[in-house]
């Protein structure tokens, strides 16, 4: 990864020094000396990459969402000020580079923009098919990354294998996503950002058609069948990143809204990858038979 | 529990619809509930006329049913309402 500049959710990320200084850009930077002393409240997260992960604050989120610090214990603090756009990182005894960027990334900016209440995450892979974003939700392997490693093969340039930024445009009055980033990661790796993709272009895009990932025996036949009202709600639900306690009832809001606003389907994938073609013209075909 | 008897809706609980469907979030627990169709006419109704008498009427107004079997469905749901903690009976 470049370390001057990058792409994530939308937003240029400019590592400091930086010759270029980009409006909306977010800045970030490495901090000799930080102090966490005054950040006396703690969330605590479960393990997470078999890291002792948490977020610390000098008051309570709920009476200032502006300044907080995520920690990685033994390897990295950030220092996030929603405010500024500022982020300002400490090295611990087992930091490295990669470390930050893969937290920074994964983590960190989601978090940032989730409590700065600009968008809201779900874990989906997503690609783009014919303008639109499609998107790919599920439990745990249920095979959300090989069904967008392979889109991506068939030249379907990649939103997410991960976590999207969604967002309401009252402009155009429809639900969008921003491309995450562009690396994609068709294989489980611990703290691994994955290979590059030059197959991602930084914008955003309105959602097509959501697909949940239903895994079925290799001999049953691939299906779609609509999902509607709770249980498509519930989902939506499931698939939430950074789902904080905080907004409660504007986050609720918007996930309804959300729900009301786009088509979800539950696809049945049998578990053989030699069907994947044959998923994936499933998809292309209720993609058009759907515009028709 | 009477006919007399009043419910209040709880500040914490917020409620949305999907696609005519009702979801309850409970802000203090983060719990969510689902209601169907008939749930949610009566949860609608319970927020609106408080007093479980003048829900008992428009129910009758509503149902071709008897209103000895409305009063029971009523006063069941409103204890699983209330076991849940998303309504206070008064």
């Amino acid at each position: 990864m470049s370390q001057e500049h990058l792409y994530a959710y939308g937003h240029r990320l400019t590592f400091f020094p930086s010759q270029e200084e980009k409006r909306d850009a977010i800045q970030i930077q490495k901090c000799d000396t930080l102090s966490l002393e005054q950040y006396s409240h703690k969330i605590f997260f479960e393990t997470n990459q078999d890291r002792e992960i948490y977020l610390c604050s000098p008051k309570s989120l709920d009476e200032n969402k502006n300044r907080w610090a995520f920690v990685v214990k033994d390897c990295v603090a950030f220092v996030c000020d929603i405010q500024n756009k500022s982020i300002c990182y400490t090295k611990a005894e087992k930091f490295t580079t990669k470390l930050m960027e893969y937290w920074l990334i994964h983590i960190v900016l989601p978090l940032f923009f989730t409590l700065e209440g600009r968008y809201y995450f779900f874990h989906t892979g997503s690609v783009v098919v014919d303008g639109h974003a499609v998107l790919f939700m599920g439990d745990s392997y249920a095979g959300k990354s090989t069904l967008t490693d392979y889109f991506l093969q068939k030249k379907h340039p990649l939103l997410s294998d991960d976590k999207l930024a969604s967002f309401y445009d009252a402009q155009k009055k429809c639900f969008k996503v921003h491309a995450s980033h562009p690396y994609h990661r068709p294989y489980r790796a611990k703290e691994d950002l994955g290979k590059k993709t030059d197959n991602f272009q930084e914008k955003s895009y309105p959602i097509g058609k959501i697909y949940w990932l239903q895994p079925v025996d290799s001999k049953e036949e691939i299906g779609i069948k609509e999902l509607k009202g709770v249980a498509k709600f519930e989902r939506l639900r499931y698939s939430t990143e950074m789902d904080i306690a905080l907004n409660s009832k504007e986050r609720f809001s918007y996930v309804a809204k959300f729900a009301n606003s786009v088509a979800m389907y539950e696809l049945a994938v049998p578990n053989d990858l030699k069907k994947l073609p044959l998923v994936y013209e499933k998809v292309i075909e209720h993609l058009q038979g759907e515009k028709r | 529990m009477t006919l007399e008897s009043k419910v209040e809706t709880k500040e914490s609980v917020f409620v949305q619809e999907v696609d005519e469907e009702m979801i309850l979030l409970d802000a203090d627990t983060q719990e969510y509930f689902s209601l169907n169709e008939i749930g949610s006419y009566f949860y609608e109704l319970l927020a609106e006329k408080k007093e479980l008498a003048l829900v008992l009427e428009e129910l009758k107004n509503s149902f071709d049913v008897s209103e000895e079997d409305l009063k029971r469905d009523l006063f069941a749901f409103v204890k699983a309402l209330e076991e849940k903690k998303l309504i206070k009976l008064l």
